[in-house]
């Protein structure tokens, strides 16, 4: 009788709860306002000042974009994109970092890099290549210790080779002056690996 | 000060023709204690306590008086006695006998719901010892017991090698729901609201959980007597590493019908945290717990409201935010942190902060020869944040915000046969996640909604010279999950065939499932406890649990910063089934005594996660890490060994040493502890009662089995590309550490009465990691610390 008691009780307890607590809604879809998903570095050679973009897209943050990606070189060293350079030439070099993981409205996350200019630094690393240099253009930005962000950087090239580049945007640096990646410190927020053909 | 009497009157009218008998109760174990003095103050009458506890005073007047009841080496306990009838009470005192006291683990033998499974009980000595530093910290004391932790205040226990939603956290009658999921969760309850703090590494009882193989947490408040008194403790800690500060204070009000209330609250605060050569930046928390309880004890009923706030805010080593394997790499190969601030009470990013809110109501009828039937709500309200180190807009927005609401009925019914003693109940259980979308980070854990029903039916039998225990529960799970997929993820899993049906909806590269899943689980459990001798005792338990996967096993998805590791899901797990046998072999009378405590774990379609390649992103490859199934073995052997050389002089020893396979790769298991040695010598000094000097040392093995999850990277060295290896898998040294208390007291103050002690952790001030901290890729444990506490009892 007891048992019975305690059942029905219970039976009565589950029922007013699974009345007032149906399916749930649709959770929302959530824009990732923060993602980086694509650096595009764009090149003006100053002797003729033609112009040339190299785009870096994430293929998982990204769109689908397995079928039109065609910038993707995977070897032994990863995953990178190839940048052809004249020898002997300068370059003015221009990186900007993009959120497009809505195609339809494409965010310029480079616009928050030079706003928090204290906290980002970009770093352009230079592999297995001497007859490349990088240094930050005079027109870079700055940030308020005035130190050069490297978001504006002049490549100068000499004999033909063959090489690599690793650009960082690095978030909270511990210094920003350096000459390798460790000099830095800070966390990545952004690692992409070019491969360099000087001829 | 937790004293309570049990009342009961006989009148009598001859004036000095009175009698005050009793019994005296160990409160911690229910036992009786022999030789106890009882005595009035003004000396004329006394009495000592026979082997049952009891003892009789006769000829007393009418009128008032006091009497002390002191045993060796235990609090004095005072009682003012308005004698106008003769009385009967049963006295429970606070026992510091030194042969029982200090045993690490402790035997009690009163709850017939978990009686053939060995219950490890902290002493209220070592519970408050540790019980500032958290749950996990203060359980470690227990052999088998170690903890999970993601740095300062950040552990969970970890109990003969199991974590998570394995261990069972039961407060107040209730499992504890909060998100279990991660290595940096600690379970979000405060250990100082309640009196006692029991462990069972195992399937303890069916009652609360079923699917917990690696053991349950038990925390209770002791029950509140009927009489009018007021009584409570408080305990101030001060904390040299991390400048810490911990306040602890209950207070309860009881009257003679029966009602009570009860009030605790806790606050603790720190700043950063150091180790023996720099400070630990960002290992800053506060703390802050409030509960009230509401209640009435009555012969044929009772009821208790209880409420509680638990909130925490815990700082993360600012260095073990990194942004990618190259990064992580640069930390290994760093003997200290990459980034070292001085000594701050800040909690900056990255942090977590938790709130828990838990709601019981209760009533329970008490039938004639001893039914009890109760009927129970719990709602359970939990938030976790965790904030990142990010950019712009959403610096100081959650990356990871998520609501916990569950809902608990249940109606139990327990009564006596000749035979036996039985348990049964039915409940349900509703739980709702919400993902907080604000964040701007994609959910980590999905939204879903969980209904869970079921019952169980408990049964001890107690023939001569045995206990026989024997539990069944049967739990039915009924989870919707709503979850988006990145199409990238959809297609190189081949999700389509399987999940397309369940697609409600494609937005921006995104797919929405809806799906329903049904898990059907069935425990099993069996023990016997056997008494060989009066000295020897033995103890088999074999338990069959069955564990529905986690949310988070099949649907997390999501970037861990801590390890620059990327976790998934695995949307096909099955329940995982694990059988347990535990052995418990003990000697517990005489200046010798043991524990010798072997088990053994067999698990099938047991959950792990596992690195299971690489992912490409835009900021360098990352490891890709995903939960599987595997069959599991896991065995080990607690020891506890104790021997008194004298009334002044006392030493214990534990042993633990644990294996873990991945029977199905043949690999050992992650995160095992490695082999533990603890030893601790307790004296006091003849004729200086109240002085005890304890030191203790434990040696941690060099732990040598351990997957190797390694991985390579790339990484620019002189101008070249050159291959590193990732060393994640390495556990790191042994080490020793040292330590000691000195504790007085206590005394009498004002009403109450007063004890200090003086606490030295890592005495020698030794640099270390450890493998059961996943920060020791970034920094060393904690150095030297010295605390002191002041304990009231008032």
């Amino acid at each position: 009788m007891l048992k019975n008691i305690n059942i029905k009780s219970l039976f009565i307890a589950a029922s007013l709860l699974i009345i007032t607590s149906c399916s749930k809604d649709d959770p929302e879809h959530i824009h990732e306002g923060e993602v980086i998903t694509r650096v595009t570095l764009t090149f003006t050679n100053l002797a003729d000042d033609s112009q040339t973009v190299v785009v870096w897209n994430d293929e998982h943050a990204g769109e689908d974009d397995h079928d039109h990606d065609h910038d993707h070189d995977h070897d032994e060293e990863g995953e990178h994109v190839e940048i052809d350079l004249a020898p002997n030439s300068t370059y003015s070099v221009e990186i900007k970092f993009e959120n497009a993981s809505d195609p339809s409205d494409v965010e310029d996350v480079t616009l928050e890099v030079i706003e928090e200019a204290d906290e980002h630094q970009v770093f352009f690393e230079v592999v297995d290549l001497n007859n490349l240099t990088i240094e930050s253009a005079d027109d870079d930005e700055t940030d308020n210790e005035g130190n050069r962000l490297n978001i504006k950087t002049t490549w100068t090239t000499t004999a033909a080779a063959s090489g690599d580049v690793r650009a960082y945007l690095i978030h909270e640096p511990n210094s920003k002056t350096g000459t390798t990646r460790d000099d830095f410190g800070g966390e990545v927020d952004v690692q992409v690996d070019y491969e360099v053909h000087i001829e | 000060m937790s004293i309570f009497l049990l009342a009961a009157g006989l009148v009598f009218s001859q004036e000095c023709d009175l009698t005050l008998k009793g019994k005296v109760i160990n409160l911690y174990d229910n036992t009786p204690l022999e030789d106890a003095v009882i005595q009035t103050l003004d000396g004329k009458y006394s009495s000592i306590t026979s082997a049952d506890g009891s003892f009789l005073i006769e000829n007393l007047c009418r009128g008032s008086f006091q009497i002390k009841i002191s045993h060796l080496n235990c609090e004095d306990f005072f009682e003012q006695i308005e004698l106008t009838e003769s009385y009967s009470k049963v006295f429970f005192i606070e026992h510091r006998d030194r042969s029982l006291d200090e045993v690490v683990v402790e035997d009690i033998n009163t709850s017939i719901l978990y009686s053939t499974a060995k219950t490890h009980t902290l002493s209220e000595s070592q519970k408050d010892r540790y019980g500032g530093e958290g749950l996990a910290k203060a359980i470690e004391q227990i052999s088998g017991v170690n903890s999970l932790s993601a740095g300062s205040g950040l552990s969970k226990p970890l109990i003969h090698g199991m974590s998570g939603s394995r261990v069972g956290i039961i407060y107040d009658g209730m499992l504890l729901e909060n998100q279990q999921w991660g290595q940096d969760h600690a379970p979000n309850v405060d250990v100082n609201a309640f009196e006692k703090l029991q462990v069972v590494k195992g399937t303890a009882t069916l009652k609360y959980s079923g699917d917990t193989p690696g053991g349950v947490v038990i925390l209770e408040s002791m029950p509140i007597q009927r009489i009018d008194s007021v009584f409570g403790k408080t305990i101030l800690n001060g904390i040299t590493n991390g400048k810490g500060i911990h306040l602890i204070s209950s207070w309860t009000k009881s009257f003679k019908s029966g009602t009570y209330f009860k009030v605790q609250g806790t606050y603790k605060r720190n700043g950063d945290f150091s180790s023996p050569d720099y400070i630990l930046t960002n290992t800053g928390s506060k703390g802050n717990n409030i509960s009230l309880t509401v209640g009435s004890n009555n012969i044929q009923h009772k009821w208790k409201v209880y409420f509680s706030y638990f909130g925490n805010e815990v700082g993360i080593l600012r260095s073990s935010h990194v942004g990618n394997v190259n990064d992580l790499l640069r930390s290994i190969e760093s003997t200290s942190p990459t980034i070292i601030r001085p000594f701050s009470y800040e909690i900056a990013f990255p942090k977590q902060s938790n709130k828990h809110l838990t709601t019981n109501a209760q009533y329970t009828k008490i039938f004639a020869s001893n039914q009890k039937w109760t009927v129970k709500y719990n709602w359970q309200k939990n938030n976790r944040k965790e904030f990142d180190i990010r950019r712009g807009d959403d610096k100081n927005n959650a990356a990871l915000d998520l609501n916990l609401n569950t809902h608990n009925a249940i109606s139990n019914y327990e009564w006596n046969h000749t035979l036996g003693s039985f348990d049964s109940g039915v409940f349900l259980q509703i739980q709702d996640n919400y993902s907080n979308p604000n964040t701007g980070i994609k959910r980590l854990i999905p939204d879903y909604i969980k209904f869970k029903t079921g019952s169980y039916f408990i049964a001890t039998l107690r023939p001569k010279d045995f206990v026989i225990g024997l539990g069944l529960r049967y739990e039915h799970h009924n989870n919707e999950v709503q979850k988006y997929y990145r199409n990238s993820r959809w297609i190189s899993e081949d999700y389509e065939e399987n999940l397309g049906r369940y697609v409600i909806k494609e937005v921006a590269s995104q797919k929405l499932i809806k799906r329903r899943l049904f898990f059907n689980t069935l425990s099993v459990n069996g023990g016997i406890k056997y008494k060989l001798s009066t000295d020897y005792g033995l103890g088999v338990n074999y338990s069959l649990s069955q564990r529905a996967p986690d949310i988070a096993e099949m649907f997390s998805d999501g970037l861990h910063h801590s390890l620059a590791s990327i976790e998934y899901g695995n949307p096909f797990l099955k329940p995982e089934t694990t059988q347990k046998i535990v052995i418990d072999f003990e000697k517990k009378s005489g200046g010798f005594t043991f524990n010798i405590s072997p088990y053994l774990t067999l698990g099938k379609n047991y959950i792990i996660i596992e690195p299971e390649g690489v992912e490409q992103t835009i900021r360098g490859a990352f490891p890709v890490w995903e939960y599987k199934s595997i069959s599991a073995l896991i065995k080990g052997v607690d020891l506890d060994l104790s021997y008194t050389f004298n009334q002044n002089t006392k030493l214990q020893h534990n042993t633990s040493w644990i294996k873990g396979t991945n029977r199905t790769d043949n690999t050992p298991l992650i995160n095992m502890p490695p082999l533990s040695v603890k030893n601790q010598i307790r004296f006091t000094i003849p004729r200086w009662d109240s002085f005890v000097v304890k030191v203790h040392n434990q040696y941690v093995f060099n732990q040598t089995e351990f997957p190797d999850n390694n991985f390579d990277t790339t990484v620019v060295q002189d101008g070249q590309f050159v291959i590193k290896r990732v060393d994640i898998s390495t556990p790191p040294e042994k080490y020793h550490l040292i330590g000691a208390d000195l504790s007085w007291g206590p005394y009498p103050f004002l009403s109450g009465k007063i004890n200090f002690t003086l606490a030295f952790d890592n005495l020698l001030n030794n640099s270390y990691r450890n493998y059961l901290n996943r920060m020791r890729f970034y920094a060393d444990e904690h150095g030297r610390s010295v605390m002191l506490q002041i304990k009231l009892y008032h």
